[in-house]
């Protein structure tokens, strides 16, 4: 789709082929060469990576970059164009946010801290305990932005974590246009204040932001991915604020925190102002070696056989998709079949079950690591067989931890790990939840 | 035993692929992998036994030709064969997609050695690209038919039309394909040198065979002896 507004170049960065330049005044646009060609290898404005030129050659001494070709090719052969971010914005004459919800104590001092960030364009991590309610608590920050013509940006890595923060955010701000972007977007893009986004969108915007969220940044593909780094980085103004939200920061982040790169808050209780449930370990060694001879350890049949007794509901995770049908098998010889299903992220029926586990029509299902966030059920535990898989991260293990007791009817609920042995990131999740609860307890003793 | 780690160029995933010991005994230069083998068994090739003589499309014919190939018949009497190395199903378009329209040049090495050892082993011929419009080279920076060439020796013969751009291909009936006006000519310096050569035209993907008959009946009228199709998809 050709760009034919100047508006929606502002702050972006675009191939000048994609413009129709005949509509836009020339004056206005910064232009730049996409490409730095260096003796063996480019760097791409776009994108901030370096790529050997035998990767990235085009006839006629030409260049494109690889790294980036996903969101569509940018080469020697046409610049970037850019309109500077003028901040174009309506002025309000009462506050934008629509919301009406009440902050717990807790959330409401993380709320004024937000905000501080905000006016002080500080870059800042706000780690919030899953089940915290941490979308709430921005909401008070982006009314002070929009209030103040700042261009707000939330980005998460995960396209699931937009399509669920857009109406959210829609509702909390009525009357607010907001641009949802993301790779299997259909609608053109449009110039608006707020805008949510995956990460990856932000490779086309080019010092627009005052105000950028990034949610989840613990998670694949934002983590370890310098590209979107750099995305993030030259997608704010060189003033701006850049707030991290996570529930399970990983030790990089951690880091920068160390070395005052950026500061930190805590929320270490959950909105209903309970703690973390913690983690019950317990050690069956070689497990997966049990299940070839086709055997259950004991200590897990006794779990399972607790829990449907009481009709307690969970989720059983296992570390690969190969692992589901010999579990499954093993554990329809202890438990009628009809009352649980396997399911995994490209399982064709996934949506399908999940809806009937919501449904009540299982009691538990059995996955992989993919229902580890966003997804959640009320009242519910969990049991990881192979928590010490080098599949599971420490992130992905506090994530899986915090599916439990996420509702005030419930607010605690059971977390077993089985390991063959303790690993790293068992010990670590152990440790992070412990701390977090630590903090918690301080906090709820002080009210 | 090593296990090397690479990227496929197509699916992203690692290639892993054991370096043996006898690979080691060897000596050959190591060349690391570009795509994964998962990838390349979606891509099938035509077996060149099961053919339409004439077009090259795959399959089994009650007679030499296919059923367009009878049509086409029908209508020139100009002698020309063609031959492609791959069919062009779901796996070949995505990768069409990516290597021309998303203009990912670097992907011409996943099959640039294949397809120019075919080229290699035709002998005495003269290979001609079909060309692109200048339009295009503006904005893709490269023919892609040319990308596919490695170490081939060709001539850079034909060039396109200055015409505006008409309706695509797809959107015309095999009717108004045929009455197509020639989308082609013959760059001043290469008319002279047609004469008594066998030409083989090389293209990208046959879909209907017309732009490449279109250019063949060009190249016969500058007296060449022979003028044959080789294209990478079919
Ligand atoms: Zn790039
Ligand atoms: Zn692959
Ligand atoms: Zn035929």
């Amino acid at each position: 789709m050709m760009i034919k507004k100047a508006n929606e170049l502002y702050g972006r960065q675009i191939s000048a082929n994609l413009i129709d330049s005949k509509q836009i005044d020339q004056d206005l646009i910064l232009k730049r060469s996409p490409i730095k060609v260096m003796d063996d290898f480019i760097i791409c404005k776009r994108c901030g990576q370096k790529s050997p030129k035998q990767i990235a050659e085009l006839p006629l001494h030409n260049f494109y970059c690889p790294k980036c070709i996903n969101l569509g090719r940018i080469s020697t052969l046409n610049q970037l164009w850019t309109i500077k971010e003028p901040n174009y914005f309506n002025t309000f004459q009462k506050d934008p946010m629509t919301w009406d919800g009440k902050l717990t104590k807790p959330q409401l001092k993380c709320s004024l801290q937000v905000i501080k960030v905000f006016k002080k364009n500080l870059h800042h991590l706000l780690w919030a305990v899953t089940g915290a309610g941490k979308t709430e608590m921005l909401f008070n920050g982006i009314n002070w932005g929009l209030k103040h013509q700042k261009r707000i940006a939330i980005a998460s890595p995960r396209i699931d974590v937009c399509m669920e923060l857009y109406p959210r955010l829609q509702a909390a701000f009525k009357g607010i246009d907001i641009t949802l972007l993301h790779g299997h977007q259909k609608k053109p893009y449009q110039y608006c204040q707020m805008t949510i986004c995956t990460t990856h969108q932000l490779l086309r915007f080019y010092h627009a932001f005052d105000i950028l969220i990034i949610d989840e940044v613990d998670s694949f593909p934002f983590v370890h991915n310098q590209q979107l780094h750099y995305a993030a980085s030259n997608a704010i103004k060189q003033q701006a604020a850049l707030l991290y939200l996570t529930a399970t920061p990983n030790p990089e982040l951690l880091r920068l925190i160390h070395h005052h790169q950026m500061t930190m808050s805590y929320l270490p209780i959950r909105y209903h102002g309970h703690l973390l449930p913690e983690i019950t370990l317990h050690i069956a060694p070689r497990w997966r070696n049990k299940i070839k001879h086709h055997q259950l350890p004991r200590l897990m049949i006794s779990l399972l056989k607790n829990k449907i007794k009481v009709s307690q509901r969970f989720l059983l995770f296992v570390p690969h998709i190969s692992d589901l049908k010999p579990v499954s098998k093993l554990i329809s010889k202890l438990i009628d079949p009809k009352k649980f299903a396997t399911v995994y992220s490209s399982d064709e029926k996934r949506l399908e079950k999940v809806q009937m586990m919501r449904q009540h029509q299982f009691q538990f299902l059995i996955t992989t690591t993919i229902l580890e966030r966003g997804v959640t059920f009320p009242n519910i535990d969990v049991i990881i067989l192979g928590a010490d898989d080098e599949i599971f991260s420490t992130s992905s293990l506090v994530q899986i931890a915090g599916r439990v007791g996420r509702n005030s009817d419930r607010p605690f609920g059971d977390v077993d790990f089985i390991c063959h042995s303790n690993s790293k990131n068992v010990t670590a999740a152990i440790k992070q939840i412990k701390h977090l609860n630590y903090l918690g307890g301080k906090l709820i003793e002080h009210h | 035993m090593n296990i090397t780690k690479h990227n496929c160029l197509l699916c992203g995933n690692n290639i892993k692929r054991p370096v043996t010991l006898s690979f080691i005994l060897s000596f050959r230069p190591y060349v690391p992998p570009i795509v994964c083998n998962q990838c390349l068994n979606q891509f099938i090739k035509i077996n060149p036994k099961q053919i339409c003589k004439k077009c090259g499309r795959s399959g089994t014919f009650d007679h030499y030709e296919c059923h367009d190939c009878i049509k086409w018949s029908k209508h020139s009497k100009m002698s020309f064969k063609n031959r492609s190395l791959y069919q062009y199903n779901q796996a070949m378009s995505d990768f069409m997609h990516q290597y021309k329209f998303a203009g990912n040049y670097h992907l011409r090495n996943v099959f640039k050695n294949e397809f120019s050892l075919q080229l290699v082993q035709m002998k005495e011929v003269v290979v001609v690209p079909i060309p692109i419009t200048p339009d295009t080279m503006k904005t893709r920076g490269f023919n892609q038919v040319i990308g596919l060439l490695s170490g081939i020796e060709y001539m850079d013969a034909l060039a396109t039309n200055d015409r505006k751009k008409e309706t695509p291909q797809s959107h015309l009936n095999r009717h108004e394909r045929l009455k197509m006006q020639q989308p082609f000519y013959v760059k001043e310096q290469f008319k002279s040198k047609i004469k008594n050569k066998k030409i083989i035209l090389v293209d990208d993907i046959y879909t209907t065979g017309t732009t490449i008959r279109l250019a063949a009946s060009l190249i016969y009228k500058y007296k060449a002896q022979s003028v044959n199709g080789f294209t990478f998809a079919r």
